[in-house]
């Protein structure tokens, strides 16, 4: 992930990742080239790491469209609205707003089975790239990681920066 | 032939879903007695989606056991207009909230409205009611409501209060802290202590003291969490009936207890025990319960219509929810479930431009004499209902930019959005309130109540505008959030403006409150002309909070040079001392340094400015070493070096042994669990593990307190307030900090005096 997530049209990407700026930079780099949609359910589009990025030009800031989704109802409902278009989408963090307690399991389950039907409509355009945290380690948690892991027809995993050395000099 | 009638006045206590059908009500009869009656209540809820789902769904409910009136229906909903919808009613409120969870595992994909709401919110919008009101009723030979009138007004602000039986019940120890031997029973008649270790044999007498005193109320302390649940269990195995609830039939209504993530922050609600006939109120389990008190939770029962019980345990968001929903229900709005607007596609610029908070510019450092302290009369909620701010209302002219420049309405419709229609009447409450606690000495007994009922007010006030943006809002909408934000940042320029023209020097602005100063200025009506001037620019209420002596802003800890908003301290004309950010308003600091800090503002309060306040001094140096001293020779009682600090996570998920870790350890050992959101008290202490449980069991060495941390922390908090009024050569603070390693003579700490023992 130094320079671009993977986006190949006609197909959509999981890519398993912790939140860092690296993916905001290189939503930059694409929106150099072409108009983007960005999903953001996990609050990590964070605009000014992007117009930095951008060099402060406008025509590519201007590029990317955003909405934001806080709960996992507004996530699905945002990805049914989206047209198959020709921008390709990225969605940030998708299953952090499933991680709410307040919405039962099985309902979580059937808005992720229909987020799924969803992915493969949009992977017939531009493409689509959805980015996951690893899963805490709640049961529910690992269950919808697995099942989109497994909906998903390509992974790519990027592991986390190492931990500061600060919390383990208390050890 | 017509029916006899009986005709009872009184107080609106208790209302729940009754087991058979319609719903109980409570009266607490001007005759002295309580009566328990029963109203037809029918409630329907809705649904809407696909032609075919909601035939599915009409067979579906054809097929249930009770009885379930069905039809097609055309509905408003608040931002799509007129829905077709299938509603359902049923006779029994009690059977919708099973029902309604079977629906939602079957028909995941249809829309439902009005499909959860409490009882006693559907009944508020159809009969105007809400707890405590005064009710007139005319009731059948059956005990059915057959004509209701409600006498008062929640809008009132002189509530006739009504003559409620009281029953505390405390235990003699805080059952978190250490096992109790007692529990004291306190009412009107009767003052008793019971031996919990004779709980068993003495089931009886609770019950009788129960009956005998038939309380409308019990307070309690850790009721909820600990008393209830210990009697009820013991009641079981005795095979023996506690009369708490007044109704026989119904159930004590449980609730689990919960941490949830909100407003970035976990937040812990213990389990809750709601009785059916009575009121019982849990102190430790009751929302802002230290900062309002009972009359603050009637308050918010009042204005919410939500029942006392769970007015006292939910939050202040919650409260104005159900405010929302009674509103929506008496337009004859559909209430969904959940919020149902997602977020407009924005560039990355106009997000950039849009999500934005409140105006603050950085403060001027140091100490300023005579200085005014403005803030607008929640500016927030005001802005809602002066520029009628609501999800439906915002972008449906222009685009909230242009409107916020010219101070512009949301829409030129007169009618007002379901927002500031909810919000108008709270705001006209308060606003009164205020006015008349202004005007009422502190003596009058109508001042603690008053006092109560608008710290009520507040936090309503203050969380609607959250709740605009929150995530769980049904009626939010994040445009009509940042619309907020966007319009107070004008407002607030305005009035920056307005003080600049008239020649004063803006110190520092915070979102809704601004610090000025100019030459000659000292009395309040020096102000009267700039409050004139800001209401006329702004057109909102605007309030001289009033004006301090001296008010000192503080620098960033660690660059000297950099301001930090909203941190200060400052003495009114008056002598009241306000504090912000500062050691006095943080909830983990010590409460020893707590105390210390604001002995030494109290001195300092006397000071008239900068000059007078050094012949204040001697006297502050003096009070400092008798501190550092006490400290050093372990005269401090340990429960005053107590830390309380929010769980932040479970015990497995602390990646370095920080103190809460190594106290959880402790409690965890000890067959305590605590879980997020709940505070765990502890006791800094020297070597591994860092910090002794407060709670844990046992005595506790007190030679082990970590007393180089507590000075540190002193020292700290002392600098934070001294430093402005001393320079740094003469900081005799610098020259005592080394006192802080000396250990403590050893005969101070061998024997620990009885009064130092574990105690809470």
């Amino acid at each position: 992930m130094n320079t671009l997530p993977v986006l190949r049209p006609k197909e959509w990407n999981l890519i398993i990742s912790p939140p860092h700026t690296r993916m905001l930079i290189a939503i930059a780099h694409i929106a150099y080239h072409a108009e983007l949609t960005i999903l953001d359910c996990g609050r990590q589009f964070d605009s000014s790491v992007v117009a930095r990025a951008a060099r402060g030009r406008h025509d590519v800031i201007d590029r990317i469209k955003v909405q934001r989704a806080f709960t996992c109802y507004e996530a699905v409902k945002l990805i049914e609205r989206l047209p198959g278009a020709n921008a390709p989408v990225i969605v940030l963090d998708f299953l952090s707003t499933f991680q709410d307690e307040n919405v039962k399991t099985q309902s979580r389950r059937y808005l992720l089975e229909v987020s799924i039907r969803h992915f493969q409509r949009l992977s017939h355009g531009a493409g689509l790239a959805v980015s996951v945290d690893l899963p805490s380690p709640s049961p529910d948690s690992i269950l919808l990681f697995e099942r989109l892991r497994a909906a998903a027809p390509n992974v790519s995993s990027y592991e986390s920066t190492p931990q500061s050395s600060g919390q383990l000099r208390f050890l | 032939m017509q029916r006899k009638m009986n005709k009872y006045t009184g107080w609106l206590l208790d209302m729940y879903p009754h087991p058979g059908r319609g719903v109980a009500l409570w009266l607490l009869c001007d005759d002295g007695k309580r009566r328990c009656l029963q109203q037809e209540f029918p409630v329907t809820f809705y649904a809407a989606g696909k032609p075919h789902r909601l035939r599915d769904l009409w067979k579906f409910l054809a097929c249930q056991p009770m009885r379930i009136d069905l039809a097609r229906e055309e509905r408003k909903d608040l931002f799509f207009g007129s829905v077709v919808v299938l509603s359902a009613s049923l006779d029994a409120p009690a059977l919708l909230p099973e029902l309604f969870l079977k629906l939602a595992n079957h028909f995941p994909d249809l829309t439902f409205y009005d499909a959860d709401l409490h009882v006693a919110l559907r009944h508020a919008a159809r009969h105007g009611t809400f707890p405590l009101a005064r009710c007139h009723v005319a009731v059948d030979e059956q005990g059915f409501i057959r004509d209701f009138d409600i006498l008062s007004s929640k809008w009132e602000f002189d509530h006739e209060a009504p003559p409620l039986n009281i029953l505390t019940m405390e235990t003699d120890v805080d059952p978190i802290h250490d096992k109790p031997g007692r529990i004291h029973f306190r009412s009107k008649r009767n003052c008793i202590t019971l031996d919990l270790a004779k709980a068993k044999s003495n089931l009886g007498l609770i019950d009788y003291l129960l009956n005998q005193d038939d309380p409308d109320l019990i307070i309690t302390s850790c009721g909820d969490t600990w008393l209830l649940p210990l009697l009820l269990s013991l009641a079981e195995e005795q095979h023996r009936s506690l009369s708490f609830n007044r109704d026989p039939a119904a159930q004590i209504h449980y609730k689990k207890e919960r941490s949830y993530f909100a407003y970035n922050q976990i937040i812990y609600r213990g389990q809750q025990f709601h009785l059916a006939g009575r009121l019982h109120l849990d102190i430790n389990n009751t929302v802002m319960y230290h900062d309002y008190g009972v009359d603050g939770v009637f308050e918010m029962a009042r204005v919410t219509s939500l029942p006392i019980q769970t007015a006292a345990r939910v939050s202040p968001g919650t409260g104005v929810s159900a405010m929302q929903i009674v509103k929506a229900l008496e337009n004859e709005i559909l209430v969904p479930l959940r919020k149902e607007q997602i977020e407009r596609p924005k560039t990355a610029s106009q997000l950039f431009r849009e999500d934005m908070g409140g105006t603050v510019y950085d403060p001027i450092i140091g100490l300023h004499e005579d200085v005014a302290e403005v803030d607008f009369f929640s500016m927030y909620p005001s802005i809602m209902v002066k520029f009628n701010i609501s999800p439906e209302t915002v972008n449906t002219r222009s685009p909230t930019a242009d409107l916020v420049a010219d101070l512009e309405n949301m829409t030129q419709e007169k009618e007002s959005g379901l927002i500031p229609q909810t919000l108008a009447p709270l705001l006209e409450k308060r606003y009164k309130l205020k006015q008349q606690l202004t005007a009422l000495s502190r003596m009058d007994c109508r001042y603690k109540t008053y006092k109560a009922n608008a710290a009520a007010h507040k936090w309503l006030l203050v969380t609607c505008f959250g709740y605009l943006g929150y995530k769980n809002a049904r009626f939010g909408r994040i445009e009509a959030h940042e619309a907020v934000t966007a319009y107070g940042r004008e407002v607030l320029l305005r009035a920056k403006e307005a003080a600049e023209d008239l020649g004063f020097r803006v110190l520092h602005l915070y979102v809704d409150g601004m610090w000025v100063k100019k030459p000659g200025s000292k009395k309040p009506k020096d102000f009267a002309p700039l409050i004139e001037e800001v209401q006329r620019r702004t057109g909102l209420p605007i309030a001289l909070d009033g004006v301090y002596k001296w008010v000192v802003f503080l620098p960033s800890r660690r660059r000297k040079r950099i301001a930090v908003p909203n941190r200060y301290f400052g003495v009114f004309q008056d002598g009241e001392i306000k504090t912000r950010g500062i050691e006095t308003r943080r909830h983990d600091t010590p409460a020893f340094i707590r105390e210390t800090q604001m002995q030494v503002l109290e001195i300092l309060a006397k000071a008239c400015d900068e000059e007078d306040a050094k012949k204040y001094l001697p006297e502050i140096r003096a009070l400092i070493r008798a501190k550092q001293n006490e400290l050093r020779c372990g005269r401090v009682p340990p429960e005053k070096l107590v830390v309380h600090q929010t769980v932040s996570r479970t015990l497995n998920k602390y990646r370095a042994p920080v103190p809460a870790f190594s106290a959880l350890q402790q409690l965890e050992s000890a067959g305590k669990t605590l879980r997020p959101g709940q505070t765990i008290r502890l006791i800094h202490t020297l070597g591994l593990p860092r910090a002794h449980a407060w709670d844990a069991p046992g005595d506790f060495d007190l030679r082990r307190v970590n007393l180089p941390r507590y000075r540190r922390m002193l020292d700290r908090a002392l600098e934070t307030i001294l430093q402005p009024f001393i320079d740094d050569e003469t900081f005799w603070l610098n020259g005592a900090k080394q006192l802080a390693y000396d250990l403590p003579p050893s005969s101070n700490w061998a024997t620990p005096a009885p009064s130092l023992a574990l105690q809470t």
